[in-house]
C-alpha cells in the first residue's frame, strides 16, 4: 500500500451538497466504518494502510478547520450533537458529543491521558480482556501518544485559571499534575471546545483521517446510518440516508455492501444503531452499563482578575483523589467562553445575573468528574424512521454524596488560594463566601427525588454501553472487538469500555482502535475475500 | 387565528374581570382549559409574533420575551448592549429551530405549562408585570424540581442567545476569537506517520 499525496490542509469528503441525483447510492467496500471520531478514524486508517478498501460514513457535517470561528455558540450549532442540547430523558444532564467529521476529537479539550493502572488491571482481570492489562496496552498508548503529539503541559501552557487552583492545592498539600494534552505547538488561544482553527489540536481530521484519505479511504459526511444489514448472523453492510444539514431534507438513500462493519459512532449512538438493526440482545446488555462521567464546574471568584479563559484551556489536574481508594475523582482546571457559564452554572436573575457575568474575568473554574458506576442505559424507542433515543441516567445517592465531597474539596482549594466566593453548580443559586459557610451549604443540598434537577451536570465522556468482556452473558463485544451476536460486526469507540476509565477516554479509545484493527487483520482476516 | 386561539384570547380578557367567587366557581373549568391549551399545536397562535420568528409558537415567544426582559436586565449597565440591540429573540428562535424533535417537544410542553400556569392569577405569565414575573420565577425555582430545572434551562437558552454576541464581550473583557487577531499560522495536516511497523509501506 502506498500513501497518495497528503493534502496540506483539509481532507476530501463527499458531502450532501456534492450529490446531484436522488438515485439510490450503492457502494462496495471491504470495510464500512460508521463514525469518523477517534475510534473510527484509526481503524479506517490502519485497515486502508493494510490494503483494504474502506468507506467512512459520518452523520455530522464536514467543517474544515479553516471555517472554525472560535465562537462557542457557533460551535454548538455546527459541531455538536443536537446543538449541544442532547440530554438524558429527565433533561437535567447535558450529554456532549461531537457531530462532525472527526467527531468528539474536534471539540475535545485536548486532554489525552491513560486510564489508571488499577482500571486497566480490573478490565483484564474482572472482565477478561487481557489485551487491556497495563503491559499489553502500553505499546498502543505509546504509539498513539507519538502520533498525536501527546505531552505534559509545559509551564507556559498552564494558565492563571490553573495557577489559582495549583496555589490552593499546594496550600492544602494536595497532589496535582500538569495536564497531558494532544496538541502540537499549542497557540494558547483557549478555544479548544470550539475547534482549533490553526490545526494545533491533533484531532482526527488533521491526523488519522487525513492519513486515511491519503491511504485511499473515502469519507461521506451528512450520512446517517439507519441500520446495519445482517444476513444469517453476519454483518454484510449498512443502509442509511444522506441528509442536507441545512434543512434536513433527504438527498438520497445510501447502501454500502461490506465484508466487515465497524461501528464507531460513540457510546450513545452505537448502541442505538445496534438496537435499530435488531441485533440479538439475549443477555439484555446492549445499551446498558452506560457511564456518563458526570461533570460539574465550581467557580472561584478572586479579588483580582484571573482572565481564566486565556491560555491553554486546561492546564492541570488534581490526582490526590484519583486513586482506587480515594474516590476515583478527577478534578481539573478549565474555563471557556461566557456561554460555558450558561450551560454549567445557575444564572441568577436580572441585575444579579448581569453582575455575576461581569465577574467573569475574576473566575477560576474547577471541573469535577465523578465516577458513576454504569447504571445508565440507552435505548431506541419506536420505528427505525421516526423513532427516538432515550438516555436513561440519574445520579445515585452514593454518587451524589461523592459529588458533594467534590464540591467541598473544590471550595477548600479556592478559599486556600484566596478566593472570596465560590459558586456551586446546582439548580438552585448556591454560593459560599467562607470556608465555614461552605460545609453547611453543601450539606444542605438536597438529593430530592432521585437526584433529579439537583446538580447541574454535563457529560463529556459517555462510555460503556456496549462493553467488551470475556463473559458473553455480561458483555456485548468479545475481547477482540467483535460483537458476540453478529459476526463481522466490530465496535471501536468508548462504548467498549468495560467500566468507567476514570480518566478521559480519548487516549484509551485510540489505543483500543489500534488493537482492534490488528485483531481484524490477523484473527479475523478470513472475513476478507480479497 | 384559529377558533381555539380566539376563544383563548377572549378567555384571558374575561378572566381579568372575574370576581374571586366566580373565579373559584369556574376553577374546574379553567383547569380543564389550561390542560387543553397544553395540547394545542405549537404554531396555533401566530398573531403578535414578529415575522422573523420562524420556530417559536406564540405562547413560547411571549414567555421567552417576558423572561428576556426580567432575566437579562441590561438597562442599568451602560457597557452592555440592550437585549434588542442584540437580537436575542431571533438568536433564540434560530437555536430552537435546530433542536432535535424530542427536545423541541419537551421545550414546547414546558414553556406552555409555565406560560399558562399563572391563569389562577387571572393572567398568563407573559401578561404579568416585570416585578410579578420575577417573583413568579423565583417561586418556580424554589418550588418543584421540574419547574426549577425548566426555568434554569430556559435561562440557559436565553443567556446563550445574548452572551454569544461579540458586543457583549467588551463589558466582560472577554477576548473572543484571537487566532486571526494574533496572526497565528495554520499548521495544516500532520505529516504521515513513520512508525517502525509502518515502514514496510512505501512512504
Amino acid at each position: 500500500m502506498i500513501y497518495k499525496e497528503l493534502p496540506k490542509e483539509g481532507i476530501p469528503v463527499t458531502q450532501a451538497r456534492d450529490i446531484r441525483s436522488s438515485d439510490d447510492i450503492i457502494l462496495d467496500a471491504d470495510v464500512v466504518v460508521i463514525g469518523s471520531g477517534t475510534g473510527g478514524a484509526i481503524i479506517a486508517h490502519n485497515l486502508a494502510v493494510a490494503g483494504k478498501k474502506v468507506i467512512i460514513l459520518e452523520a455530522g457535517r464536514y467543517v474544515p478547520s479553516s471555517e472554525f470561528t472560535e465562537d462557542m455558540a457557533w460551535a454548538l450549532e455546527n459541531l455538536y450533537q443536537d446543538v449541544g442540547a442532547q440530554t438524558n430523558t429527565i433533561g437535567d444532564t447535558v450529554v456532549m458529543q461531537g457531530n462532525c467529521v472527526g467527531g468528539s476529537s474536534v471539540i475535545s479539550a485536548t486532554i489525552a491521558t491513560r486510564a489508571p493502572d488499577y482500571v486497566l488491571e480490573s478490565w483484564a482481570k474482572d472482565h477478561g480482556v487481557e489485551a487491556l492489562a497495563p503491559n499489553n496496552i502500553y505499546p498502543y498508548y505509546e504509539k498513539v501518544e507519538r502520533h498525536l503529539h501527546v505531552h505534559l503541559n509545559e509551564p507556559h501552557e498552564i494558565n492563571d485559571c490553573a495557577n489559582a487552583i495549583i496555589r490552593g492545592c499546594e496550600a492544602l498539600g494536595w497532589s496535582w499534575r500538569p495536564q497531558s494534552r494532544n496538541a502540537k505547538q499549542c497557540a494558547l488561544t483557549g478555544h479548544c471546545l470550539a475547534g482549533c482553527p490553526s490545526d494545533r489540536k491533533t484531532s482526527m481530521p488533521v491526523t488519522y483521517l487525513a492519513w486515511a484519505t491519503a491511504a485511499g479511504v473515502r469519507i461521506y459526511s451528512d450520512t446517517y446510518v439507519e441500520q446495519i444489514l445482517i444476513k444469517n448472523g453476519r454483518a454484510v453492510g449498512v443502509s442509511g440516508r444522506v441528509i442536507d444539514p441545512k434543512n434536513q431534507a433527504v438527498i438520497a438513500n445510501i447502501k454500502v455492501n461490506a465484508q466487515i462493519v465497524v461501528s464507531s459512532a460513540g457510546a450513545i449512538q452505537t448502541p442505538l444503531l445496534l438496537q435499530r438493526s435488531k441485533l440479538p440482545n439475549k443477555n439484555n446488555q446492549l445499551g446498558r452499563n452506560l457511564s456518563l462521567h458526570p461533570t460539574g464546574v465550581v467557580l472561584g471568584k478572586f479579588p483580582v482578575p484571573v482572565y481564566g479563559w486565556r491560555g491553554a484551556f486546561t492546564g492541570m489536574h488534581i490526582d490526590e483523589f484519583l486513586g482506587e481508594k480515594n474516590g476515583k475523582m478527577l478534578m481539573e482546571s478549565g474555563l471557556a467562553a461566557p456561554v460555558q457559564l450558561m450551560a454549567q452554572n445557575e444564572l441568577s436573575m436580572g441585575v444579579d445575573h448581569i453582575r455575576f457575568m461581569e465577574e467573569f474575568k475574576y473566575f477560576s473554574a474547577l471541573n469535577i468528574l465523578i465516577p458513576d458506576n454504569g447504571h445508565g442505559f440507552v435505548h431506541w424507542s419506536g420505528p427505525i424512521r421516526g423513532g427516538s433515543k432515550r438516555i436513561e441516567w440519574n445520579m445515585t445517592k452514593d454518587e451524589f454524596a461523592l459529588y458533594k465531597d467534590g464540591l467541598k474539596r473544590a471550595g477548600r482549594i479556592f478559599f486556600a488560594a484566596g478566593a472570596e466566593r465560590v459558586y456551586l453548580p446546582t439548580y438552585q443559586r448556591v454560593q459560599a463566601s467562607s470556608l465555614e459557610e461552605l460545609d453547611s451549604i453543601v450539606d444542605g443540598i438536597d438529593y430530592g427525588s432521585l437526584g433529579i434537577f439537583s446538580m447541574r451536570l454535563v457529560s463529556l465522556n459517555a462510555q460503556g454501553s456496549c462493553r467488551m468482556g470475556a463473559d458473553r452473558t455480561k458483555a456485548v463485544v468479545d475481547p477482540y472487538g467483535q460483537t458476540y451476536e453478529v459476526s463481522g460486526l466490530f465496535v471501536s469507540d468508548a462504548s467498549l469500555l468495560p467500566t468507567i476509565a476514570v480518566q478521559h477516554p480519548l487516549l484509551t479509545v485510540a489505543a483500543l482502535a489500534h488493537y482492534i484493527s490488528e485483531q481484524i487483520l490477523t484473527r479475523h482476516k478470513g472475513y476478507f475475500w480479497s | 387565528m384559529s377558533q381555539q386561539d380566539s376563544a383563548l384570547a377572549q378567555l384571558e380578557n374575561q378572566l381579568a374581570s372575574l370576581s374571586r367567587r366566580r373565579f373559584l366557581k369556574t376553577g374546574l373549568v379553567l383547569g380543564t382549559t389550561a390542560a387543553t391549551v397544553l395540547t394545542l399545536p405549537s404554531r396555533a397562535f401566530a398573531e403578535g409574533v414578529p415575522t422573523y420568528i420562524r420556530h417559536l409558537s406564540e405562547a413560547e415567544y411571549r414567555l421567552f420575551d417576558k423572561l428576556r426582559v426580567v432575566f437579562l436586565a441590561t438597562e442599568r449597565f451602560p457597557d452592555l448592549p440592550s437585549t434588542t440591540e442584540v437580537p436575542v429573540m431571533e438568536n433564540l428562535d434560530n437555536m430552537i429551530g435546530r433542536l432535535n424533535s424530542d427536545t423541541r417537544f419537551l421545550l414546547s410542553l414546558g414553556t406552555k405549562s409555565l406560560e399558562f400556569s399563572t391563569l389562577y392569577k387571572l393572567k398568563r405569565f407573559s401578561s404579568l408585570s416585570n416585578e410579578q414575573a420575577l417573583a413568579q420565577i423565583r417561586s418556580w425555582q424554589s418550588g418543584l424540581a421540574f419547574q426549577g430545572g425548566l426555568i434554569v434551562s430556559l435561562k440557559t437558552l436565553l443567556g446563550i442567545a445574548y452572551w454569544r454576541d461579540p458586543r457583549t464581550w467588551q463589558g466582560l473583557e472577554y477576548d473572543g476569537p484571537v487566532t486571526a487577531k494574533w496572526g497565528i499560522r495554520r499548521l495544516g495536516n500532520m505529516p504521515l506517520p513513520r512508525d517502525d511497523d509502518e515502514k514496510k509501506f512505501d512512504l
